[in-house]
């Protein structure tokens, strides 16, 4: 079953091509690996996807449902869910406060029925905390979790990330760049973290600079250059594809025709 | 604060009129009710990161209308409490709403811009709010036939107004809507992107920030009796902020406190008329410059110096 369906989304910053035509189709229950050089358009192509930025042309349907035009918060709650790929984390919160405020969407209650004690607002406060531990728990984080969200160290704050985009209940998870700054046993825990959330049910789509880490995880890889897609298929031939080794590896004076 | 001491704390504020001369009691009035539109700000300043300098003026729409209710309409003032609140809060969101959206620098601009039409509106309506005459004979609030006109009587009208103020406030920080608005304050985008509805919380905390200081007005208009157009300018708007900011980030008691210190300390500095604001103004840069995160850090034993954020500032693409 399609998750998510983008047709011809393109996107121009002041007549510079960001996206260009790119179809994105991802079935229910896929882990795909997006990779692609700096520049490549894979971090706007999550923006685009998150509602963060709108396209100019092209359309996007997830579950079937049009999202395109749509806010950043409404798009969360129909499931697409993202994480930054510099850390966003509420700094001046707690570990748990972080995760409890995403765990809170689509709880019963009010912050009136909070400030009075109605049972609809604390039964929608108590299941989010209970939610909110869950996923702490899930990420290792359960002991960390009343210190301030800025005094973690930098792997921490990236699994807290990941945490608080669980929190949500995704359907789809955008994960962009989260090996970013890792040390290779940090990553490889990621990679265990990111395995553990797909087999628990939930679709990915990462975007990733490590092409190991990338085709250590995902069967499918979609490759993008100049805000094209070049590549699109199991990992093995994308990887071997040769404009996407140009991409890669190619001089400055192959850039035109890995464009073309 | 150990429980017995804060256990005392209420016990200790009733029993305050039987010991106090009038005129401490008088600037404790002044500190309660001022305590209101300090907290009020604090929704607006401590939790969503937006600084107002309107303040002032939405004091001043709540001290209008029940001094305008009472006098012109002849209502009792118990019954121009309420009135009072939502015309300020109608007030606050009808100018304010479409600006508190805006960050930084550019709210503070538009606050001073809401606080401009107010004082200005309050001055020239002239049929209305009786312009520069002010309007006076403003009656005592007279609950069940007893008059509180005078400023012992009136200290406990205040001081339930503040505790009631304090605890709903304390409340409201501790509900969700608490965890919105430092989420927001935190990293905008970020709140954005765990779905929290970011502009109803930030209208809703300037509304909040309104129905305090309307509160509290209508408190100013009942003690004082008289309101005119020149109480609720620039300067309450700039006192009430520093109030707030001084005060502790984030921390109600905070807030109580500079107003307290800073209220007794515009009070008792009186004598040096204009020459006050001098000092006070020092008093201000060395709080600032010395407890930038609030005057009550003085007190904690463990002063926790910030380590730097990580990957705070950097952009979306």
């Amino acid at each position: 079953m399609k998750l998510l369906q983008a047709s011809r989304v393109s996107l121009s910053f002041k007549g510079v091509r960001a996206l260009d035509k790119v179809d994105l189709s991802i079935d229910q229950g896929e882990l795909v690996g997006i990779i692609g050089p700096n520049g490549s358009g894979k971090s706007t192509l999550f923006n685009v996807l998150s509602g963060i930025y709108r396209c100019d042309v092209g359309t996007i349907e997830l579950a079937a449902a049009r999202i395109d035009g749509l806010a950043p918060s409404q798009i969360v709650e129909r499931g697409l869910v993202r994480t930054f790929q510099n850390k966003r984390l509420f700094g001046s919160m707690s570990v748990l406060e972080n995760v409890l405020v995403a765990a809170l969407k689509a709880k019963s209650g009010s912050p009136l029925g909070d400030v009075f004690g109605f049972s609809g607002s604390r039964r929608g406060m108590a299941e989010a905390l209970e939610l909110a531990q869950h996923c702490l728990g899930r990420v290792n984080l359960s002991a960390l979790a009343s210190v301030q969200a800025r005094e973690l160290p930098y792997g921490a704050q990236n699994r807290l990330e990941i945490a608080r985009a669980l929190a949500l209940e995704p359907r789809l998870l955008l994960l962009d760049e989260p090996a970013a700054g890792l040390n290779p046993a940090e990553r490889e825990e990621l990679r265990g973290l990111i395995e553990k959330v797909h087999a628990g049910g939930v679709t990915i789509a990462l975007v990733e600079h490590d092409v190991r880490m990338v085709t250590g995880l995902c069967r499918r890889v979609i490759a993008l250059d100049h805000g094209v897609k070049i590549a699109d298929g199991p990992s093995e031939d994308v990887i071997r594809n040769p404009q996407v080794l140009e991409a890669y590896f190619g001089g400055a004076t192959s850039e035109e025709t890995s464009h073309a | 604060m150990p429980i017995l001491a804060r256990a005392a704390v209420l016990p200790a504020l009733l029993l305050l009129p039987m010991l106090l001369p009038q005129y401490v009691l008088h600037v404790l009035v002044f500190i309660l009710i001022y305590t209101l539109p300090v907290i009020g700000l604090g929704f607006l300043t401590g939790f969503t990161g937006r600084v107002s300098l309107a303040q002032g003026a939405l004091f001043g729409v709540g001290a209008y209308t029940t001094a305008l209710l009472t006098t012109r309409l002849g209502w009792s003032p118990v019954a121009a409490l309420l009135p009072a609140v939502l015309v300020t809060v109608a007030v606050a969101i009808a100018i304010g709403g479409a600006v508190v959206r805006l960050a930084g620098l550019y709210f503070v601009m538009a606050t001073i811009g809401i606080q401009q039409i107010v004082g200005i509106t309050l001055m020239n309506w002239i049929d209305l709010t009786a312009g520069p005459q002010g309007v006076r004979s403003i009656p005592p609030v007279a609950l069940a036939g007893w008059e509180l006109d005078s400023t012992r009587n009136f200290y406990f009208l205040a001081l339930l107004f503040a505790v009631i103020s304090y605890v709903l406030a304390k409340r409201i920080i501790a509900s969700r809507l608490g965890l919105y608005l430092r989420a927001l304050s935190d990293d905008q985008l970020a709140a954005d992107a765990v779905a929290v509805k970011v502009t109803r919380a930030k209208v809703t905390a300037l509304a909040l920030s309104a129905a305090w200081a309307g509160a509290g007005g209508f408190l100013y208009a009942h003690y004082v009796r008289y309101v005119h157009p020149d109480m609720f300018g620039l300067e309450p708007s700039v006192l009430f902020l520093v109030m707030s900011m001084f005060g502790g980030y984030r921390s109600l008691e905070g807030m109580i406190f500079a107003t307290a210190v800073l209220e007794s300390a515009t009070e008792y500095l009186r004598p040096f008329g204009e020459y006050r604001m001098i000092a006070y103004g020092v008093i201000l840069l060395a709080g600032m410059m010395f407890f930038p995160k609030g005057i009550l850090t003085l007190f904690e034993r463990k002063a926790r110096a910030p380590r730097k954020a990580v990957g705070a500032a950097e952009g979306v693409a």
